[in-house]
């Protein structure tokens, strides 16, 4: 067996609980106060009963799902995050629920793109985007360091290209 | 290299009666159906109208005028429009497909539509020559086709003079010669005319026709006068439903023959051409190495008689796309389907699959919840609750062809290709070979966990992106899966 056998082994780095955290607090903030309000429309503008009703359903499972969504959610998400970059594959690996492992072979990257939000920059955190021709994998959340070394290592790495024959 | 051209001058004409059809109902409407009505709208209409396709024509003139090809240094250049002049390069290399569409007026001046698509999703990615005379379009797909074979030439320069020999002998041989495998015979046609039910179509043309018809004379009183006339002999009923059936079936045959009648698969070392058309033909090439991968297809019907289709996975088509001249062809023998995948592509082996799901996955698979069926329910009982029974029939072909889809479905892998064969009543077959999968990933949900099952899929250069996806395989199946993946870079040759 050769290394490149190996299950994907690289954890992202910790800090992206915080940012994932933040992130989730926001969206599901929002999402509830969309909900409240469509709620104090339906009241106000006197809406059919059944629409009050499934509004205030669906406001209830929104707040049980967001205790999911900034509480455990993120510390799952992180530990279970894992990927592997060597010279003949890009590897990642993540999800204990819904576990997806993915493969693509380094000949076929076309492009690769270290990103970073304000959130992101505030933790100095980057994801790192691989792209064929037609599809991408998102490594989320590395530390500067390992994000730019990575970059320039695929960039080398990825200047191999297959011939297309049958 | 090709010099500067402009397209021929009959793309203004066919990009002009084009747009005098596009307009057929206005034009109609303004010039015939108030033919007698003078009102100042209508006038109106008629000089607004006038003015537009005159407006149309001059457009159409300065574009042609302003539009010139070029190809040179493996490039194809076009440079168009008028005010704002704009570029577009494509490398010869980069084209997949070629498409010749010739409608049957084209075909008296010799020229043809040329089509050239890239692999790219861009959408200045393809070329479409509107009218070319025919020698320049055979010039054109010779350059295409020989820039490449030029280009990898090339590249064996670096390997040993051994191969390069080899190579040499190889091209003395091949020397372009087309071999035909495929032509419908008569029967073969007329079989296809009856599954396609191409003799259903006459239906809607005569419910257009009738109520178009109707517009304009009276139809519904003459019609209650024929009606009360046939009904009252037996013998009239029956001689009506008879020719009824009579037309519907010519015009069906008549159809598919236009469609079919000169169909023709043939092939070179690099390429696979596709003929079709009776007036309006289409020729359709593509390089060997270009298809990713195929899927051999068979509806219930076509699966009691002994027909399949084979479809062609290539990076310049559109997944979706309905246009047929992408499959071989719709109604293939499947014996003789399977002989041209042997001699056509045999990078793609249509083997017998033996590996079976799991009893597990059929549990997994009756587990899932039924959203379609879920969602047909909910509006059937909020809008059409006089069709609850639609329901449970659904919930029962729901569960049925859940359990023949797990019973059929298998699954292989050998050294270079894989298969899946999925579906219940139907069968689609999806092979492709492992150096044209540009990714793979394994999936496995909580219950799938549970059960020792996972996802796998593959994933195809195409646009958008083919995914071949077998559900529920066992685990230590999807573990062998991505080892047998990984294994690619032992075969794949690099530049």
């Amino acid at each position: 067996m050769t290394p490149t056998m190996n299950e994907p082994n690289k954890s992202i780095s910790k800090d992206a609980i915080k940012v994932w955290r933040i992130t989730n607090l926001i969206i599901n903030i929002i999402m509830i106060i969309i909900g409240i309000g469509l709620i104090g429309a339906s009241f106000y503008f006197d809406w059919y009963r059944w629409i009050q009703i499934t509004l205030a359903v669906l406001l209830a499972i929104g707040f049980i799902l967001s205790i999911w969504d900034i509480f455990i959610e993120p510390v799952l998400l992180q530990r279970y995050w894992r990927y592997d970059i060597s010279s003949e594959y890009v590897q990642i690996k993540h999800g204990i629920l819904n576990m997806k492992q993915t493969i693509m072979p380094m000949t076929k990257v076309q492009y690769v793109t270290a990103k970073q939000g304000p959130l992101l920059r505030k933790y100095q955190l980057y994801t790192l985007q691989i792209g064929t021709m037609s599809t991408s994998i998102d490594i989320p959340a590395l530390p500067e360091q390992t994000a730019l070394t990575l970059r320039s290592k695929i960039v080398e790495y990825a200047k191999i290209k297959e011939v297309e024959d049958l | 290299m090709i010099e500067k051209f402009r397209i021929h001058p009959m793309k203004i004409l066919s990009s002009f009666i084009q747009t005098v059809k596009n307009s057929f109902i206005l034009i109609l409407f303004l010039f015939v159906f108030n033919f007698g009505d003078v009102s100042m709208a209508i006038k109106i209409g008629r000089v607004v109208f006038l003015l537009y396709i005159i407006i149309r024509l001059i457009f159409l003139i300065i574009d042609w005028s302003k539009t010139t090809y070029e190809i040179n240094d493996g490039m194809i250049q076009i440079k168009r429009g008028v005010f704002q002049r704009k570029q577009n390069s494509i490398p010869l290399q980069e084209i997949q497909n070629i498409t010749w569409s010739t409608p049957f007026y084209y075909q008296w001046f010799n020229i043809t539509s040329l089509h050239l698509e890239t692999s790219s999703t861009n959408e200045s990615a393809s070329v479409q020559l509107d009218a070319v005379k025919m020698n320049l379009a055979e010039q054109i797909e010779q350059l295409t086709t020989t820039y490449k074979t030029e280009n990898e030439n090339n590249i064996d320069d670096i390997d040993e003079m051994e191969t390069e020999v080899n190579k040499l002998s190889k091209s003395d041989i091949k020397d372009n010669h087309r071999n035909v495998h495929f032509s419908p015979t008569r029967k073969e046609v007329l079989k296809a005319s009856f599954l396609s039910f191409s003799f259903l179509g006459l239906i809607p043309i005569i419910a257009i026709g009738y109520r178009e018809l109707d517009k304009i004379v009276n139809l519904d009183q003459q019609a209650k006068g024929l009606f009360t006339f046939l009904t009252s002999s037996w013998i009239f009923i029956v001689g009506a439903i008879f020719l009824l059936i009579i037309l519907a079936v010519a015009f069906g045959i008549i159809q598919t023959y236009l469609k079919y009648g000169k169909y023709e698969i043939s092939s070179d070392e690099e390429r696979i051409f596709i003929y079709s058309g009776v007036l309006n033909e289409k020729v359709f090439s593509i390089q060997k190495a270009n298809v990713q991968a195929i899927r051999i297809k068979q509806s219930p019907l076509k699966k009691l008689l002994h027909f399949s289709e084979i479809k062609l996975i290539s990076a310049g088509s559109n997944e979706g796309e309905t246009d047929d001249i992408r499959s071989l062809y719709p109604f293939l023998p499947t014996e003789k389907a399977k002989g041209l995948l042997v001699e056509i592509l045999p990078q793609f082996p249509l083997t017998n699959a033996e590996n079976k799901l799991p009893p597990k996955a059929l549990y997994m698979r009756l587990l899932r919840l039924p959203w379609f069926w879920i969602i047909a329910t909910a509006f059937i009982f909020l809008f059409k609750e006089e069709w609850w029974f639609l329901s449970p029939i659904l919930f029962v072909t729901t569960y049925l062809s859940r359990y023949f889809t797990y019973r059929n479905t298998r699954f292989s892998w050998n050294d270079k290709s894989i298969q899946f064969r999925t579906g219940g009543l139907s069968t689609d077959i999806f092979i492709t070979n492992r150096k044209k999968v540009i990714e793979v990933n394994v999936e496995q949900n909580i219950i799938q966990k549970k059960f020792g099952i996972a996802t796998i899929n593959t994933v195809n250069r195409v646009k958008p992106v083919h995914h071949g996806k077998l559900q529920d395989v066992p685990f230590s199946k999807s573990e062998q899966f991505i080892k047998w993946y990984k294994q690619r870079a032992t075969e794949v040759r690099t530049e």
